[in-house]
């Protein structure tokens, strides 16, 4: 159930809707940060590409901010949690990111410590979401970022 | 056992026909011009034409643009055209999913971080995702 989600995030992302929101290319499978193996990791950029005229546009009006879409699904602490934003932002100053998304999901319900926790964040550049694949049920944080996430993580079918 | 993948890939070879038939036309037209002093028109020209471009278009096709993909589990090949490479996959340590744009994928794998090679997987008819997972399963035998 888990890998048929994270299939469908990850064609959400590249063909999806999330392609409103940034040109996600790149899709990595186990992608490890640090000690943190991620279950997926899809890159992109919001200057899109089309044909001339909307090219040219794009080149002239948007700024070529690098983006990202982390997925991990494994069991998480709110402890743990604060360890892996931390290490996220650290790898995003790395590698220029401008801005990231992270997806927590599994199968069942979230603890309420980390569903308080991931409510009370507020990072500029990056957007948390809770996503249970049982109950379809989304908990994002109150940042811009974590709040435009949830319409495109609602890919349960 | 190897797997060969070599389908027909229809829009690289109405590329192929159109080009040698727009490049048939242009010189008929130019060389007409020089022996006749007018463009000539008729219809055994046209349909020449067209025999002639389908012909040297299959060629054209056949011989530069074809991608066909050989694998075993432990090395594959990739042609395209008369061109090929070839490679062990115990040489490539990570494996991605592009999309390169009007929903074609190639899965690229990386020798190192800047070192890679694009399997045409739209090209060649694969699902992508799938041939993903595949190689992901091929290069954690090796």
């Amino acid at each position: 159930m888990i890998e048929e989600y994270l299939l469908r995030l990850e064609k959400n992302l590249m063909v999806g809707s999330a392609r409103w929101i940034a040109d996600f290319t790149e899709s990595f499978r186990n992608y490890q940060i640090g000690e943190t193996v991620l279950d997926m990791m899809v890159r992109g950029h919001m200057r899109g590409k089309g044909l001339f005229l909307s090219r040219l546009f794009a080149y002239l009006s948007l700024p070529n901010y690098q983006a990202a879409c982390f997925v991990y699904t494994h069991e998480l602490e709110e402890s743990g949690l604060r360890g892996l934003v931390k290490r996220l932002l650290g790898y995003m100053k790395d590698e220029g990111l401008e801005w990231a998304w992270l997806v927590l999901a599994k199968e069942g319900a979230f603890s309420d410590q980390l569903r308080t926790a991931v409510e009370k964040i507020n990072i500029r550049e990056i957007g948390i979401a809770l996503v249970d694949i049982s109950s379809q049920d989304i908990v994002t944080d109150q940042s811009y970022v974590g709040r435009r996430l949830r319409d495109h993580v609602k890919c349960f079918r | 056992m190897k797997k060969r993948i070599a389908p027909l890939q229809i829009g690289s070879l109405a590329r192929s026909v159109f080009i040698v038939l727009l490049i048939l036309t242009l010189a008929w037209s130019v060389i007409s011009l020089l022996v006749f002093g007018d463009i000539l028109i008729n219809q055994f020209l046209l349909v020449a034409n067209l025999v002639l471009s389908v012909i040297l278009g299959w060629l054209f096709y056949r011989y530069y643009s074809r991608e066909v993909f050989i694998y075993d589990e432990k090395c594959f090949e990739l042609h395209k055209g008369r061109r090929s490479i070839e490679g062990r996959w115990n040489e490539f340590s990570r494996v991605s999913l592009v999309h390169v744009g009007g929903g074609n994928f190639v899965v690229r794998l990386y020798r190192t971080e800047d070192d890679s090679l694009d399997l045409p997987a739209s090209a060649l008819r694969l699902d992508p995702y799938q041939l993903r997972f595949e190689i992901i399963r091929l290069l954690s035998e090796k």
